[in-house]
């Protein structure tokens, strides 16, 4: 993993909403977070590969869950944040907030 | 109905979600929906949003999956070039860019089919042939025989160094190949310091007693040593003990195995088992494995009978073979023999002959004459396939112009040198591949209509197979082509610089002067190979016409030959075989379609006896050599052969056996010339024999004996009733349509003959041009094949050069230049392609003619017409194709020309 890795915004918003999930962090979920806090219709198709790929890294891993009627027989995978994840969110955070050091003025949202 | 249809469509839409994301994904879909997935009445509205929903769903995996995989691999890409790579690594990396290149390549020809199908067409057939060609050289040439160590086997011939001096030109080339006689035979294998093992055999023809009729079996006499030098072990039993190859040793006979499979039905306890040839009995003592021959197609292996055994030490009847020592060279052994062969003349003196030595391998021996047609077909299918080179590369080089954008661009965006070059080499291999494998295919389909077509005496014809060989030769063929003609586009153009090359086809640098110049020097080279080829075949065709209609001296058309074999106990006394011809002669005579009916000894172009001979002449005794047949009296009419003074047979000689002779012009003119001839006496036999003078009682006309060569003098004897008979039949229809009629007029006299041949004399003469013919007809495809692609290729370059001038030509149409004029300009252009392509064709063709020039018959391979005729027709079937695109040029709207400027 090197440093040049840079999150993806996707990938970006889905490890914010897994912190933010904690232990109830799995497709429903993190889809209906996304949604409501950008406003964004998020098509749920794009996050699974998505969830794959971060899981890959390192940054977060996954189980299967219990299997329950209103799922039609399927089980949930939760997801959690690994100490990687939670350092590149960090990082990232750093990143930007170096970037817009000064830039407040201009940055923020002027009611 | 409708209702089970509405519950399968989501279970088949689900299966759009790959498969690592559909639990998570349905299970998410169902309970974001809150609804089940599972069939239900949900109206058709609430269907089809839940499918579309689906579709959406799995649409978005699909391009999300796809994305974050191309991510991996840039991430995989730039740590890689931090870290040193694993060998497994580099070469997974490297599969990947040839998979990449290789992705690259199909859509490039998968944009041009129709131009892409040429190229592997034009490919094809130049691997094909090659390959062909090659199977051929390799099966007869290369291969080694099949026997041990057969760079160890000679022929051991005699020479008669006399013969080479005398007018007779059938003696004068066996003069260094020589026979021998059985007693030199034994002298050889008790002296001999040089041979392991030496042998002698000859072919032959017996007759086996069947079940019901006698049946005639090519075979071949043999003492022990011939299987001991050839050094194969039989597959059953074993072959003659040298002390059973004897005077009073037992009769054996070694079958072949097709032999043993079809006559005994491959019995394994067959060994011990009598034959009955030639109404002898022969233990058959042993079965040789498959495949084995020798020296030809015989089927069977005997001892030689005693009456071999005690001929005379003059009679030259028997072929050797021999297996050097080990470590003995051919000089060696030659100066070794040589050295025993005057020993043996003191020893044994022969008056009148000085046999000398000449050792030869068996290799050279079998090979023979068909190395010169090899070599030359070799030659020949080696310029096919670099004009078909010269072609793929010119149309590559075509398309190399239209992608330079492409290429410039991949360029731009970073692909590397080495990139590009691995692109150019993936293409080549890639047509190697497709090309060379379809040609290879159009190989193993059509050899064997090809070996059809090759004369059936071709040396080894059955070694002749694609076998791994050839297979390998083609594939490392295949792919230096394609790889010479994905690179040469650019090295014809940047004086075979390979940076400037890839500079050139990447940048789209290469001006289109460049390009012209490269493409122009690959079509020079294209017509220049064509025109020899062309004067090859056109050689050959001459000569081969010459062959045809050289007067032969008589007349083979409507003429059957037909050979019986009265070697049977029937036919043993002359009075019965006497019986049995006239009865013969009498029922052929019969058969409707017949016009005319004689008997000779031998007839034409069936070879002749050659004895030594006496003539009476003006300064002398001469005694010479003379070939002699026995003919029936209208044997010169049948044939058409003029006589030209005195007068045929008579029956009373023919019956009474009177000392005369008739003899051919050739002689006159050797013995006795500005003389009447009539009336001059010659002898059999030299000049202390004792046979009866003969009185020359007639001249006819010269016959050939070859088409090659010029007709030797001969002379005509009276055929006696009982001896050999070979029957020529006139006949008025076709002779093939009475061969039926005329086998049952014999049947008719004696149902028991065994019939040896009746054939056409047409087909026998036929027979001894085979090679030329084979050699004229491949070499006329070839040449066609050749002038097709050039042809393709100057119509390629002139349509080429009208479309790129197009604007040129508008400005100058608009600014008033006369159409004329225009199209006047393009076929210059065409016309200088062509005279120097032509001259750099004459320049080559002075060299390859040599490799043509020993096949020809009364043709000189550097004959100006044929030089003239060969350019005409290139420069004006060049310049005929050049008016299509000149024409187009003339049609140049000059409004349209520039509008696309």
């Amino acid at each position: 993993m090197s440093r040049h890795d840079t999150l993806g915004e996707l990938e970006h918003l889905i490890l914010l909403a897994i912190l933010r999930l904690g232990s109830e962090a799995y497709g429903v979920p993190i889809l209906q977070d996304i949604d409501q806090r950008t406003g964004r219709s998020m098509n749920p198709g794009s996050i699974y590969p998505t969830l794959d790929r971060l899981e890959r890294k390192g940054l977060v891993s996954s189980e299967i869950g219990e299997v329950t009627h209103e799922r039609g027989g399927r089980a949930k995978r939760y997801f959690t944040i690994e100490p990687a994840g939670l350092e590149r969110l960090r990082s990232t955070r750093a990143l930007f907030r170096e970037m817009s050091h000064g830039l407040e003025d201009l940055l923020d949202e002027k009611v | 109905m409708a209702k089970s249809n509405n519950s399968m469509i989501p279970q088949i839409l689900v299966l759009l979600i790959p498969r690592s994301y559909r639990e998570q994904a349905l299970g998410d879909l169902e309970e974001r929906l809150g609804c089940s997935l599972q069939p239900r009445p949900r109206g058709v509205a609430g269907n089809v949003r839940l499918y579309l929903t689906v579709i959406r769903i799995a649409w978005a995996v699909r391009v999300t999956d796809r994305r974050v995989r191309s991510r991996d691999r840039r991430e995989y890409r730039r740590e890689r070039a931090q870290a040193p790579l694993s060998g497994y690594e580099r070469w997974e990396e490297h599969m990947r860019a040839v998979m990449r290149d290789l992705r690259y390549t199909f859509r490039s020809w998968s944009r041009k089919p129709g131009f892409y199908t040429v190229i592997f067409i034009v490919f094809a057939l130049g691997i094909g042939t090659s390959t062909l060609v090659f199977s051929l050289v390799n099966g007869v040439l290369l291969q080694p025989l099949p026997y041990a160590e057969p760079d160890r086997l000679i022929i051991p011939w005699q020479t008669h160094p006399h013969w080479r001096d005398g007018d007779n030109a059938a003696l004068q080339a066996l003069w260094d190949r020589l026979t021998v006689s059985y007693p030199v035979y034994e002298d050889w294998l008790e002296q001999s310091p040089v041979f392991e093992d030496v042998g002698i055999h000859l072919e032959t023809v017996f007759i086996a007693e069947g079940s019901e009729q006698a049946e005639r079996i090519r075979g071949t006499r043999a003492t022990f040593g011939v299987f001991r030098a050839l050094g194969v072990e039989p597959l059953l039993g074993r072959t003659f003990l040298p002390e059973e190859d004897r005077i009073g040793g037992p009769r054996l006979v070694v079958l072949s195995y097709g032999l043993w499979q079809e006559r005994y039905g491959s019995d394994p306890d067959i060994l011990g088992r009598t034959m009955i040839l030639n109404e002898q009995p022969f233990t058959i003592t042993g079965v040789m494995p498959r495949g084995f021959y020798f020296p030809a197609a015989g089927r069977l292996w005997a001892t030689f009978s005693d009456a071999y055994r005690e001929m005379h030490r003059n009679s030259n009847t028997f072929t050797p073979i021999a297996r050097l020592r080990p470590g003995i060279s051919l000089d060696v052994a030659q100066r070794e023999m040589e050295a025993l062969a005057e020993h043996l003349k003191e020893v044994h003196p022969i008056p009148g002959r000085d046999y000398g030595i000449n050792l030869t391998f068996l290799h050279d021996e079998v090979v023979g004459d068909v190395r010169s047609a090899l070599v030359l077909l070799l030659n020949a299918v080696g310029i096919v396939l670099l004009i078909a080179c010269a072609n793929i590369a010119s149309l590559l080089l075509l398309r190399a112009s239209e992608r330079r954008r492409e290429l410039a661009v991949r360029l731009s965006l970073g692909a590397g040198r080495r990139r590009l070059m691995g692109q150019l080499l993936t293409e080549g291999i890639a047509l190697s591949v497709l090309g060379g494998g379809l040609g290879l295919v159009l190989a193993a389909v059509s050899l064997g209509p090809f070996l059809h077509l090759l004369p059936p005496d071709t040396p080894r014809l059955d070694e002749i197979s694609l076998d791994p060989g050839v297979l390998i030769f083609s594939i490392v063929l295949s792919v230096i082509t394609g790889i010479v003609v994905s690179l040469l586009p650019g090295l014809a153009s940047s004086g075979m610089k390979l940076t400037t090359v890839l500079k050139d086809t990447a940048l789209g640098a290469m001006g289109s002067r460049r390009r012209n110049r490269a493409h122009t020097f690959l079509l020079v080279s294209e017509i220049a190979l064509t025109f020899v080829l062309l004067v090859g075949a056109g050689l050959l065709t001459t000569s081969f016409t010459r062959l045809m209609t050289v007067d032969k001296g008589f007349i083979a058309e409507g003429v059957l030959t037909v050979s019986l074999d009265m070697r049977g106990a029937r036919y043993a006394s002359d009075e019965t075989r006497s019986q049995a011809y006239a009865g013969i002669s009498e029922a052929l005579a019969s058969v409707p379609g017949v016009t005319a009916l004689s008997a000779a000894s031998f007839g034409p172009f069936r070879g002749m006896s050659s004895d030594r001979s006496t003539m009476e002449t003006r300064s002398g005794l001469v005694e010479t050599p003379i070939d002699n047949q026995s003919v029936s009296p209208s044997y010169f009419a049948t044939l058409g052969i003029p006589l030209l003074a005195g007068r045929t047979f008579t029956d009373d000689e023919i019956e009474t056996d009177l000392p005369v002779v008739i003899v051919n012009e050739a002689m006159t003119r050797a013995f006795w010339p500005g003389e009447d001839p009539q009336g001059q006496r010659m002898r059999l036999g030299g000049k202390g024999s004792s046979s009866p003078w003969l009185r020359v009682v007639g001249v006819v006309g010269d016959t050939r004996s070859r088409l090659q060569t010029e007709p030797p003098p001969a002379v005509y004897l009276p055929l006696s009733g009982a001896s050999y008979h070979r029957f020529i039949v006139k006949t008025a229809v076709d002779p093939i349509s009475i061969i039926g009629a005329i086998r049952d007029a014999i049947r008719s006299v004696d149902p028991g003959i065994p019939i040896a041949g009746i054939r056409p004399l047409e087909a026998d003469i036929s027979r001894t041009v085979a090679t030329p013919r084979t050699l004229t007809i491949t070499l006329g495809a070839f040449a066609l094949f050749s002038t097709l692609l050039a042809v393709v290729g100057i119509f390629g370059l002139l349509a080429q050069a009208v479309s790129q001038r197009r604007g040129e030509i508008g400005i100058r149409l608009a600014l008033g230049a006369e159409t004329g004029r225009i199209m006047t300009g393009i076929l210059a252009r065409g016309l200088r392609l062509l005279l120097a392509g032509v001259a750099a064709g004459i320049a080559i063709a002075l060299v390859f003619v040599r490799t043509v020039q020993p096949l020809l018959f009364e043709t000189e391979g550097t004959d100006p017409v044929m030089f003239l005729a060969v350019s005409v027709l290139l420069i004006v079937t060049g310049i005929g194709v050049g008016i299509i695109p000149a024409r187009r040029a003339m049609k140049v709207n000059p409004v349209e020309a520039l509008r696309v400027e």
